[in-house]
């Protein structure tokens, strides 16, 4: 900066300092001359009194004769004689040689010797013509003046010697016309030294103006210079500025310097009111402008971090990766009451001045659609690693039959979201409520184990849970079933998922079976038509499996076509309670079923006939265990729905009855596949609502049967279902 | 969703109802619906939330509820002013209770008022939201929650 500065300014600094110069040199050379102005006056002055002086000599001269002649006193005469003497040839000796001499005013002046050969010539004339005079007075000024009357005086022999000297004199001055040519001589000495003076008077004028007018110049140089480059500069700062302008007006980042109070600085870009959708940000706090539209943890996170640059010595890279800032959720209020959401991320730079902070250098990006997109990434991803769980899941599914599940458990959803929806105040209403939704849910869990579809069981029996400990609750309110309604959005959502998937794994085996094509868009015109037994043979298996059992199934007229549309849903559903029931509670483990003299192997037989017109029959009949009369007898009293004098006076028939009871159950614990007591619950409750009537036989200890009729279907009404 | 996040909107409603409306309100079994307006029973008051989670909360109620509960507050000016004041004043108490309860994870925003449909209120069309029954009275209004 300073070697800027005086490359910047030596100029300028040369010019003053020659400024100076020549002003400091004309005024020593005024100085000097007006000094040597002094000493000329001087000197004028002696040479003037030189003239008068030679003049006055010769007067005293002859007044002295005069004097003597007349008989009058001569003192005074000789005495001004004397003097103009002494004061003519010290003054003339210190022309010649230079030296002290009295001065007009009576005090001592020194001058020096003259120089020049014109005042020298002058000198040595005036020597020429004074030295016969100067020898012709030395008598007569050697002559004691001590006597008073001159009337003896010149009766005495001195008086008549110095009558003679001064008769001698006056010849010696007359002579040749000395003393007019001495006066002229002094005369001219005054004139060349008055000369010389204003010669040199002239000479100081020139030199003052000489250096005034290069003052001068030297100022209009300063001056021109300096407009010049306060021009340039001052061109070069507005166009730095313009430059800085455009940059700010155009770029996309807010770009801001924050001072230590964490104040946004006076020049920011043009970006940044975009950004935070407000005019005049200059000199707002950054903490203020952030409040509202960030929450207060953030606030706070904010504060601190800043802090930390303008605190000691900071590791900029350091900080750098610790930046809590660089992705910010802030939330706009609009004229809606929604919020609108961007992201922005901050980056802050410290500004260094002499190896001190100053300021901080903010840049700003709104960051959104970035945000979005990586969002958007992590959530594709994750999806797919869900999907793939759930390709993993529905896989070994045949895919009509996952349509036909999902379109099922979607209606089961609905009615149960109905059931919620329909106004209810008191207990008995809201467990009614609860019964309700648990047949539902109970339908959907066991649809889905027959598919084999884990996921939704699992969801579906966290449902059947939550509604058993709502159950067991001596109150209840309306929102204790909230829950149940959230538990009933994920499992929504969840079948929600399973159906893209499957649509899109349909979409896929189109692609690659083109030959089909036609055939899958009618499939998907008409309801989907399955093959029941196929599902149930699936169940069976996973039932089983599960359970350490093994069972053979065998299915008649339960193939899509044999079964009444109207009562393909109700039909599979029994049936899946049943064979869910059977395997849990009738079907033995193969050891037992070897000590009973029984094959391994259970086996269930399930049929669907026509009556001869009469409606229809749907058996269940498997060679398990038969059911345990006494048990249920036991349980029933347990559980309260009976009394032990009631279940003495009841007959074996309606001891059986009992098993339909909602929530009666022989199962000790409770499985995905049992021990609620809810299946003959929804066996019971689909058979009353299709009108029809169920029969129970068994046989301890080999088998089980459930005979179902139900009535004959309307031609129009099958047609329309 | 959470449980307790739901509750805290819950909660709001039926303070206001035990601490203004002089009688608790009853709430009845919350349910799911995938259209808003639906829902909607002529006086709106709407809540935008944001943060943790992102929606809006409507507390919406029938015409003679408000007027009842204006009556209820010793105000015998029913008219329909008084009633958007009503309705935003009770959507005014649901949010003060979320911002005091949800602290800084959410940003709660002043409610707005809307008679009538939602037509300007955007509810992405993919969210289900729960509804919450209220029966103050026996007049029924209904709490909408839609947050993602």
């Amino acid at each position: 900066m300073g070697a800027i500065n005086s490359g910047k300014y030596r100029a300028i600094v040369i010019s003053i300092a020659l400024f100076i110069v020549f002003d400091a040199g004309v005024l020593i050379m005024n100085f000097y001359i007006a000094n040597q102005f002094a000493h000329d006056a001087v000197q004028v002055n002696l040479a003037g009194r030189q003239r008068t002086l030679s003049q006055r000599l010769l007067k005293a001269l002859l007044q002295t004769d005069n004097a003597l002649g007349s008989g009058n006193v001569i003192e005074a005469p000789l005495n001004e004689l004397k003097t103009s003497y002494h004061t003519f040839d010290t003054t003339l000796t210190a022309f010649n040689k230079g030296g002290s001499v009295m001065g007009a005013d009576g005090e001592t002046v020194t001058i020096p010797a003259m120089e020049d050969p014109h005042g020298r010539r002058l000198l040595t004339e005036t020597f020429e013509a004074w030295l016969p005079l100067k020898e012709a007075l030395q008598p007569i000024l050697a002559f004691d003046a001590q006597i008073e009357l001159s009337a003896e005086l010149i009766m005495t022999d001195e008086g008549a010697e110095l009558e003679g000297d001064l008769f001698h004199a006056i010849m010696t001055a007359t002579k040749d016309k000395r003393n007019a040519r001495l006066l002229d001589l002094t005369n001219s000495l005054t004139v060349h030294l008055e000369y010389e003076s204003s010669r040199r008077a002239m000479r100081l004028r020139v030199i003052q103006v000489t250096g005034i007018c290069l003052a001068l110049i030297n100022f209009f140089v300063i001056l021109f210079h300096f407009i010049r480059n306060l021009n340039k500069y001052d061109a070069m700062v507005e166009n730095a500025k313009k430059e800085t302008d455009d940059i700010l007006e155009t770029v996309n980042e807010g770009l801001f310097l924050l001072d230590s109070e964490l104040r946004i600085g006076s020049q920011h870009s043009a970006a940044l009111t975009g950004i935070f959708r407000r005019e005049n940000l200059a000199g707002v706090n950054l903490i203020d402008l952030l409040r509202g539209i960030v929450p207060e943890t953030t606030l706070n996170v904010a504060r601190d971090y800043i802090s930390l640059f303008f605190g000691q010595r900071v590791n900029q890279n350091l900080v750098d990766d610790l930046n809590p800032l660089n992705e910010v959720e802030v939330h706009f209020g609009s004229e809606g009451s929604q919020f609108q959401t961007r992201f922005l991320g901050f980056e802050f730079r410290r500004v260094l001045v002499d190896d001190e902070l100053s300021h901080l250098l903010v840049t700003v990006n709104d960051i959104t659609d970035k945000v979005a997109l990586e969002r958007e990434l992590q959530e594709s991803r994750a999806r797919s690693t869900e999907q793939l769980d759930m390709l993993m899941d529905i896989l070994h599914i045949e895919p009509e039959m996952l349509t036909d599940f999902l379109c099922s458990s979607e209606r089961a959803l609905g009615k149960i979201n109905s059931i919620l929806r329909r106004s209810a105040r008191g207990i008995e209403v809201y467990k009614a409520k609860l019964d309700q939704i648990f047949r539902e849910v109970h339908t959907v869990k066991g649809e889905a184990s027959a598919l084999g579809l884990k996921s939704v069981q699992s969801y579906a029996h966290e449902l059947e849970d939550l509604i058993a400990e709502i159950q067991e609750r001596s109150s209840i309110s309306g929102s204790d079933f909230l829950p149940l309604t959230i538990k009933l959005d994920e499992l929504l959502g969840h079948i929600q998922s399973v159906r893209e998937l499957v649509a899109r794994l349909i979409d896929f085996r189109t692609a690659f079976d083109r030959s089909r094509i036609a055939e899958v868009a009618d499939e998907r015109r008409l309801a989907p038509r399955t093959d029941l037994s196929a599902l149930l043979h699936n169940l069976a298996e996973n039932v089983a499996g599960e359970q350490g059992k093994r069972v053979n199934l065998h299915c008649v007229g339960l193939e899509g076509k044999h079964v009444p549309e109207i009562y393909r849903g109700p039909i599979k559903d029994m049936a899946v309670q049943f064979i869910r029931n059977g395997i849990s509670h009738g079907i033995e483990t193969a050891d037992e079923r070897i000590s009973a003299n029984k094959g391994q192997v259970g086996r269930i037989a399930m049929k669907f006939i026509p009556l001869n017109g009469k409606g229809f029959e749907f058996s269940y009949r498997d060679d398990g265990r038969g059911l345990d009369m006494e048990l249920i007898r036991k349980t029933a009293v347990e559980k309260g729905f009976v009394s032990a004098d009631q279940i003495g006076t009841m007959d074996e028939r309606s001891v059986m009855a009992l098993i339909f009871h909602r929530g009666f159950s022989t199962s000790s614990k409770v499985t995905t596949d049992a021990g609620r007591g809810i299946g003959m619950d929804v066996v019971r409750n689909l058979v009353n609502e299709l009108n029809g009537r169920v029969r129970v036989s068994t046989a301890r200890g080999e088998f089980t049967q459930f005979k179902i009729t139900l009535p004959a279907v309307p031609t129009d009404l099958d047609q329309a279902a | 969703m959470d449980e307790t996040d739901l509750q805290v909107f819950i909660q709001g409603a039926t303070h206001f109802f035990s601490h203004m409306g002089g009688e608790q309100a009853q709430i009845g079994t919350p349910y799911l619906a995938s259209n808003c307006n639906s829902e909607i029973k002529g006086f709106t008051g709407i809540i935008g939330v944001t943060g943790k989670r992102k929606g809006s909360v409507y507390f919406t109620a029938p015409p003679v509820l408000l007027k009842v509960l204006l009556m209820t507050l010793g105000e015998d000016n029913t008219d329909h002013d008084n009633m958007c004041d009503m309705v935003g004043e009770v959507a005014n108490v649901i949010s003060g209770n979320a911002r005091k309860e949800f602290g800084s994870e959410f940003l709660v925003s002043v409610p707005i008022v809307v008679v009538g449909r939602l037509d300007k209120i955007v509810v992405p069309p993919e969210l289900r939201s729960f509804v919450v029954p209220i029966t103050w009275k026996s007049y029924d209004a209904s709490l909408v929650i839609a947050l993602e």
